[in-house]
């Protein structure tokens, strides 16, 4: 029996044992650890050395113990401490060690005590016939008490304490496949499983069941085996590309895992583990993509823009607030493979409308995604789109329609990656009305016009590890009527910081700040709904999801819009607001399983995966070098003398039979370095810098020119002195000497600098992704608005206050909603105590 | 209840395209702990061509796996925490052309993998 076993059933011998005293006496857990402790410490004490040398002594006991059964009056004592002595001989281990330990004297316990029992009777004999039995026994018992006190008990306890708690651990994890070779070990596949955090999409759904199909047909139910199970079934996996093309640009990484689980009865369960993004590297440092990552992953992760996906997307929403009510839409967006001549991608139709408002929106939008490797541009939007919005203020309604045309642009990341610039422009024409009611009118504006607008608008981004900060400004100039002059200027700051941190284990702290300054200039006049109408009701300055500036103050205690009483009449002239909402994640799931998120391998893999896309930049900026450009001019040189060796060489050989080896040598070096640089002149399959660098490298493994000059002018032309061939190989050497001068002023430097800034945001944003974003959670909400609008006196304009909280619930795969209130802490007329606020978004439901 | 699963293969795909959006290679490093007491590191090289930017890759018009000399397998393991400039360079550069010209049957298919292979050897 190997020791392993033995421990094993110690301690389940431990176990069985105390079964019965536990359910008689109810004895504690700690009671039976002690057990058990007590029966492999008398385990550990059998290996020391001195309780080997009291085995050896047991026979002679027997033999001695035997040569005193005549004395007739200690028959008991004598017969009781052979039968100890029998049974230690004749068993082992803990039986035997509990023989022995009867033998023997221990201090405080005097129930046993054999051998010595049996020496004092005999001795109390006094029968001279026995003298020289007793002795021998009596030197035979102090040989094996001194041996037994001997005995290391301390070491064999802290051995046991060391088994017992590596059993304790091997029982817990029962079911483990930890260090099990199960193709030895004839373990048959009993499921199969693929996980995919993504798997809710439909495209990856039928990818999954396909895979499963396969994978099940071939190894399900048969003997587990390596090849099958973990390179032939990560081969349909594969095969079936759980990453497909995207339609924007994107850096790319795919991770694959092959585990095992549930090893129990000779079966196990298979598990593979697909876990795939692209990451668009700009746009991930815009709040907007935050909100994203926390209420639909899938959307950064690129999982929804990928090529098979179906054209059709349509999320439904629903807002409510006390002045709105509840009011119900969604977004609409159609992306064929093809706008047919168009300049754009897709048709987007969204809104909300509800009895007493409606805000729509249908736009064709465009956009162009540099490469990593273009200019400074990164990412372009263009869209051409109507809108038409009447929003209630409890006085009367504030109505518009427009069209627009805009053109916006993203610079890739600047000051060593941490900040991206936004730009654009946007010329509106259109008319805003007022419903007639109690809406009083301030100077100079007019309840009804057509206008035209120009708004030129800019903004600074930055994505660091678990903060997002952005600031957009933007300048309108607006006039009644078709006319090119100013009638009215308005100036809007917008800025956002949003901060998460993970507390605990994936439980995310959140929280969002958003501060919005806007001032309106009149030197002509201007239409009443261009003036500041604040409250729930947010106004955005462009249209374009993916850039919201907001244009109003928002304050979430005043329900729709009814925050604009001013001292000059209805709608103010300049506003701030300033809102908070913190949430904390109480409830969650992690979108990659916790026992990888905390895998240093898998962390570094992923980091390895934007490492490996940094290089590759790296070497493209190496390329866009002088000095590289420069080392490119004189390849075709190089070819040119590479084939006039290789000319001269061919025309030597014939004469030189006996050397058919250096011929060899090289004409294999010229050939080798004439296809590089052929592949380098003319790319074939590869990438000329890699070609290049290879050829000029000093890498014994490489195909290098260095190469042509020691196996053709030092080892051939040494023995040949062949003046063509000593021409030739010259030429090729200063070709090399000059294009690796060259190659060497390559900044490097530089170029790793500028690779590593252009992957600063996408790093940033994959690090999110994979450990700090849920698949859902639920989160309580605080949240906490100032605004103010003027001019203002008394209760008329000025400061709000709006204190309040909710809950939010976020479910990638199928919704998330926000429901709280708000109060309105010093209210102004019309406006309201407080505000309940609502608002749901439905999962793509195309998807 | 489940147990928590053990990996026995791990498999991390690189994704490197040429400057120009017309080739990419797929560097797919994958490291095998099946029996538990050795460690296979596996290469699947793929080269993926288009004529242009704005057509879709088709499937890879070479594929390669090369087995990791043993001797090579911490340099392996290096390089499936990312690939260097020098890795990548490599990779798109003589491990594509000579996986190519293996295809072509310009050289035996051996070579290729060695070029391949080699490309864990950069610093």
């Amino acid at each position: 029996m190997n020791r392993r076993s033995t421990l094993h059933l110690c301690a389940f011998a431990g176990a069985i044992l105390l079964l019965a005293a536990q359910t008689s006496f109810g004895q504690t857990q700690e009671a039976i650890r002690k057990t058990e402790l007590g029966n492999l410490q008398n385990y550990y004490a059998t290996r020391d050395p001195h309780y080997a040398n009291i085995v050896t002594q047991l026979p002679n006991i027997q033999a001695a113990l035997n040569d005193l059964t005549s004395a007739q009056s200690c028959s008991s004592q004598i017969e009781t401490a052979l039968r100890r002595t029998r049974s230690a001989i004749q068993s082992s281990e803990q039986p035997q060690y509990g023989n022995i330990r009867a033998l023997v004297s221990i201090p405080g316990e005097d129930d046993e005590n054999r051998l010595a029992k049996v020496l004092a009777c005999v001795n109390g004999l006094q029968d001279p016939s026995l003298a020289q039995n007793i002795a021998r026994l009596q030197t035979l018992t102090q040989t094996i008490q001194e041996e037994f006190d001997a005995i290391d008990l301390a070491a064999a306890k802290r051995q046991a304490k060391a088994a017992l708690d590596k059993v304790i651990e091997n029982d817990q994890a029962a079911g483990s496949c930890a260090g099990i070779d199960l193709e030895q070990q004839g373990f048959t596949v009993r499921n199969v499983r693929i996980d995919d955090p993504f798997d809710f999409l439909p495209w990856i759904k039928a990818r999954q069941r396909r895979a499963v199909v396969q994978i099940t047909t071939l190894i399900k139910d048969k003997p587990f085996t390596y090849t099958s199970a973990a390179g032939k079934a990560l081969e349909i996996i594969e095969a079936e590309n759980f990453l497909p093309d995207t339609s924007d640009m994107r850096v790319k990484l795919r991770l694959e895992l092959v585990t095992v689980a549930n090893c129990t009865a000779g079966n196990v369960d298979l598990i593979y583990r697909i876990y795939s993004t692209q990451i668009m590297p700009v746009l991930s440092a815009r709040p907007e993509q935050r909100v994203k990552e926390r209420e639909t992953p899938q959307e950064p992760a690129g999982q929804t823009t990928v090529e098979t996906a179906s054209p059709f997307h349509f999320t439904p929403t629903a807002v409510y607030d006390s002045t709105n009510l509840l009011a119900g839409g969604g977004r609409f967006e159609f992306t064929p493979r093809k706008f047919w001549k168009l300049p754009f991608k897709s048709a987007v139709i969204k809104g909300e409308a509800s009895s007493r408002m409606h805000n729509v929106y249908a736009a064709l939008e465009g956009a162009y995604d540099a490469d990593q490797t273009g200019g400074w541009l990164a990412h372009a939007e263009w869209l051409v789109n109507f809108s038409h919005f009447s929003l209630p203020t409890g006085a009367g309604d504030i109505r518009g329609g427009h069209l627009s045309a805009q053109f916006d642009g993203v610079t890739k990341p600047l000051l060593n990656g941490n900040v991206s610039l936004r730009f654009g422009a946007s010329l509106e024409g259109g008319n805003r009305q007022t419903e007639s009611g109690s809406l009083l009118l301030a100077p100079d504006t007019v309840p009804n016009a057509g206008f035209g607008t120009l708004k030129l608008y800019g903004a600074v981004d930055s994505r660091l590890r678990n903060h997002i900060f952005t600031a957009s400004y933007g300048l309108e100039l607006g006039s009644v009527g078709p006319a090119a002059r100013v009638d009215w200027h308005k100036h809007i700051l917008d800025a956002r910081h949003q901060f998460w941190y993970s507390l605990g284990n994936h439980h995310l702290l959140d929280v969002e700040s958003r501060f919005t300054l806007g001032r309106l200039r009149v030197p002509g006049e201007v239409p009443l709904p261009e003036r500041f109408f604040g409250g729930r009701n947010e106004e955005f300055f462009i249209a374009s999801d993916a850039w919201q500036i907001r244009a109003n103050p928002v304050i979430r205690a005043i329900p729709g819009s009814r925050f604009f009483q001013t001292t000059e009449g209805a709608g103010a002239r300049e506003f701030f607001s300033y809102n908070l909402t913190a949430a904390y994640g109480i409830w969650r799931r992690t979108l990659v399983p916790e026992e990888l998120t905390t895998d240093d391998d898998f962390k570094s893999e992923l980091d390895g995966a934007i490492t490996t896309v940094t290089s590759t930049l790296q070497n493209y900026y190496s390329s866009k070098d002088q000095h590289y450009t420069n080392v490119v001019a004189q390849l075709p040189a190089a070819q040119t003398a590479l084939t006039d060796l290789k000319n001269a060489v061919a025309a030597a050989q014939t004469a030189h039979p006996d050397q058919a080896d250096l011929f060899k040598a090289c004409t294999r070096a010229v050939s080798g370095g004439l296809r590089r640089i052929n592949s380098a002149i003319t790319p074939q399959g590869a990438d000329p810098y890699g070609l290049i660098a290879s050829v000029l490298s000093d890498d014994p493994d490489e195909i290098q020119l260095l190469k042509v000059n020691s196996t053709c002018e030092v080892d051939l032309n040494g023995v040949l002195h062949d003046a063509n061939i000593s021409a030739a190989t010259s030429r090729v050497e200063t070709l090399r000497k000059a294009m690796l001068a060259e190659f060497k002023q390559i900044d490097e430097n530089r170029a790793q600098k500028q690779a590593t800034n252009d992957m600063a945001f996408t790093r940033r944003t994959l690090n999110t992704l994979f450990n700090d974003v849920n698949i859902y959670s639920i989160s309580p909400v605080f949240v906490f608005d100032v605004a103010r609008i003027g001019p203002h006196s008394g209760p008329v304009g000025g400061t709000r206050y709006g204190p309040g909280a909710g809950i939010r619930f976020e479910l990638a795969t199928t919704a998330h909603f926000t429901l709280g209130y708000a109060w309105n802490v010093n209210q102004g007329p019309g406006e309201g105590r407080g505000n309940i606020f609502f608002a749901i978004g439905v999962r793509d439901l195309f998807h | 209840m489940g147990t928590t699963p053990n990996v026995i293969k791990l498999k991390v795909n690189f994704e490197l395209n040429t400057p120009n959006g017309l080739r990419r290679v797929i560097f797919g490093l994958s490291k095998d702990a099946s029996s538990g007491t050795t460690v296979i590191w596996t290469i699947d090289f793929q080269l993926f061509e288009r004529a242009k930017k704005s057509d879709p890759y088709g499937d890879a018009i070479v594929t390669l796996n090369v087995e990791v000399d043993k001797a090579l397998n911490s340099k392996a393991e290096k390089a499936a925490k990312g690939l260097t400039a020098a890795q990548s360079a490599h990779a798109l550069g003589p491990a594509a052309d000579d996986a190519k010209a293996a295809e072509a049957g310009d050289i035996d298919e051996e070579e290729a993998q060695e070029t391949i292979q080699n490309t864990l050897k950069k610093k």
